[in-house]
């Protein structure tokens, strides 16, 4: 099929779209993640907002609309766990993940009936994402990138020095909780694209091969992006032309460029720079 | 409008636990402003965790502190305040931020939303970088530079707003001799050319004898806090810590004159 016969279809271009909408968010949100050595957090989010599609599929609600809440509470459960209830972060996000996974089996198991449309929730189904899906992934991406543009100071300095940004001017409580509950609803509209099982890889695998590679932290978010949407596309492409899943195909693309990202860093030492301060 | 005060810190009976360990007891103390303070102690003692509460990092389970006589949870003013925290010159791997990003950092306190940096911040960058004798490894990455090298980028960023206080934490560690002699020399000119208060946690003690105008020891509650001239002359701070560290911090080696133990 070529390129051009492929781009003519309405629901082609829809989840190109939205899948390097999402997949340039999840990137840009998973340099700081991932240089704070909360990777997974994706997976826990994921995770628990399974529950929340679960719901929304009982109650007749589109189940993203009602995982976005879910997965916002779920993030909140998580920064209250670790910080008053003295548990370590990983150790909170394993239980707030396996909290909304059985409460998802357990709505599913009750309710019956609904088993297709939760399997397309786990591993994504990016070639069926709707206009009102398309419009989540569009806010998600616009908030990410408002975000990070506005506070992109603040996140870089919480991200580095943890909780000691405090004596840098930086309120480190309320952007840490915008920044997870921003986390929440970016990994709920990636379900679409690779689904609770996968979308936590759209977070991890563009931000460690741009971290093989930059040399400065706008270059850094530049080539998780560029990565990003790269592997949307053309792991859509790959799909269609070979009828595999389009979750996968993509996260075989992002690994393939993790791979190419370590190779390059190996053999030629060079890393990508952005100018931050001239001289 | 900034208030004047001559109390730059204030601790009033701190008390700090982390479980049943006693990190701080009953620590109250004030350090007035243009004062050079060492703060030494055994290790656990406690330098740390009274820094970190100082600053607003650690709640106390009870008593109070304050920055430029504001409680320390609730201050705000963090362009006044330079910290170059305990373990800075660890290994960051490939955290891809440069030398220079990372000084450009201590420019945020001083702005308001959005705290966007700017080209013109760029002279105040360089200077705090030749300050700090770091100007020829500004775009190197963090994880690629020597301990020491690391430690004076961290110090550049605490100095890049001539904050009124600065507060370091055991900074030596990483530094060869010569370095060292140049990192504590540049501090130990802030207080008489800028009125800059500084608060040093050391476990150097030749280094606080030459350096610190005032003394403060920790054992968990406050051994001695007064003058430097005070403590060589105090009997409770030998039975305390043994004569060799007095003789230490009291024998300047810079013509500052006879050891007073020697001379008793």
């Amino acid at each position: 099929m070529s390129l051009a016969e492929f781009l003519s279809y309405g629901f082609v271009q829809r989840s190109l779209l939205a899948a390097a909408l999402i997949s340039a968010s999840c990137a840009a949100i998973g340099v700081f993640l991932v240089l704070r050595r909360m990777s997974l957090i994706g997976d826990g989010l994921a995770h628990a907002s399974f529950a929340g599609v679960a719901l929304g599929l009982l109650v007749g609600v589109n189940p993203l609309y009602a995982a976005v809440p879910f997965a916002m509470a779920c993030s909140y459960g998580i920064l209250r766990l670790s910080e008053k209830a003295k548990v370590f972060g990983d150790a909170a996000i394993g239980m707030t993940g396996a909290a909304g996974i059985a409460l998802g089996v357990a709505v599913s198991s009750l309710a019956g009936g609904f088993n297709t449309s939760l399997f397309s929730y786990l591993f994504g189904s990016v070639l069926a994402v709707s206009k009102g899906e398309l419009w989540l992934a569009a806010l998600c991406a616009a908030a990410v990138f408002s975000f990070i543009a506005l506070f992109y100071n603040e996140l870089v300095c919480a991200a580095f020095e943890g909780a000691q940004a405090r004596v840098l001017g930086v309120a480190t409580a309320p952007l840490n909780a915008a920044f997870i509950a921003l986390t929440a609803a970016v990994v709920v509209a990636g379900l679409r694209v690779s689904g609770v099982m996968l979308v936590s890889a759209l977070i991890v695998i563009p931000a460690s091969a741009a971290l093989q590679l930059a040399r400065g932290f706008k270059a850094a978010l530049a080539l998780a992006c560029s990565i990003a949407v790269f592997s949307a596309v053309a792991g859509i492409y790959v799909a269609f032309a070979s009828n595999l899943p389009a979750g996968a195909a993509i996260i075989f693309v992002n690994l393939a460029c993790f791979a190419a990202a370590v190779l390059c860093a190996r053999l030629s030492g060079r890393r990508v720079q952005l100018r931050v301060l001239h001289e | 409008m900034r208030k004047t005060v001559t109390t730059v810190v204030r601790a009033e009976n701190l008390a700090v636990s982390y479980g049943a360990e006693r990190a701080l007891d009953s620590v109250s103390f004030s350090i007035r402003a243009g004062e050079f303070t060492a703060v030494m102690g055994p290790n656990g003692s406690g330098k740390t965790t009274l820094v970190r509460t100082l600053l607003g990092l650690e709640a106390p389970d009870s008593g109070s502190s304050s920055l430029f006589g504001e409680p320390s949870a609730e201050f705000s003013d963090w362009a006044r305040v330079g910290y170059l925290p305990q373990g800075k010159g660890a290994v960051y791997g490939n955290f891809p931020l440069t030398v220079r990003e990372i000084v450009a950092m201590g420019l945020l306190p001083a702005r308001k939303f959005p705290r966007f940096l700017s080209a013109g911040d760029g002279g105040a960058v360089r200077t705090a970088l030749e300050t700090a004798g770091i100007a020829g490894i500004a775009d190197r990455l963090i994880g690629e530079i020597s301990g020491g090298q690391q430690q004076r980028a961290f110090l550049a960023r605490a100095l890049i707003n001539n904050p009124e206080l600065l507060v370091l934490d055991e900074p030596g560690a990483a530094l060869d001799p010569l370095t060292r002699d140049n990192f504590y020399g540049t501090i130990a000119r802030l207080p008489a050319e800028k009125g800059t208060t500084v608060i040093l946690v050391t476990h150097d003690t030749a280094e606080a004898g030459r350096y610190a105008s005032h003394m403060l020891f920790l054992d968990s509650r406050v051994v001695f806090h007064g003058t430097r001239e005070d403590f060589c002359a105090s009997s409770e701070v030998e039975g305390y810590f043994g004569p060799f560290a007095q003789h230490v911090m009291c024998h300047r080696h810079d013509g500052g004159g006879p050891c007073p133990l020697r001379s008793s």
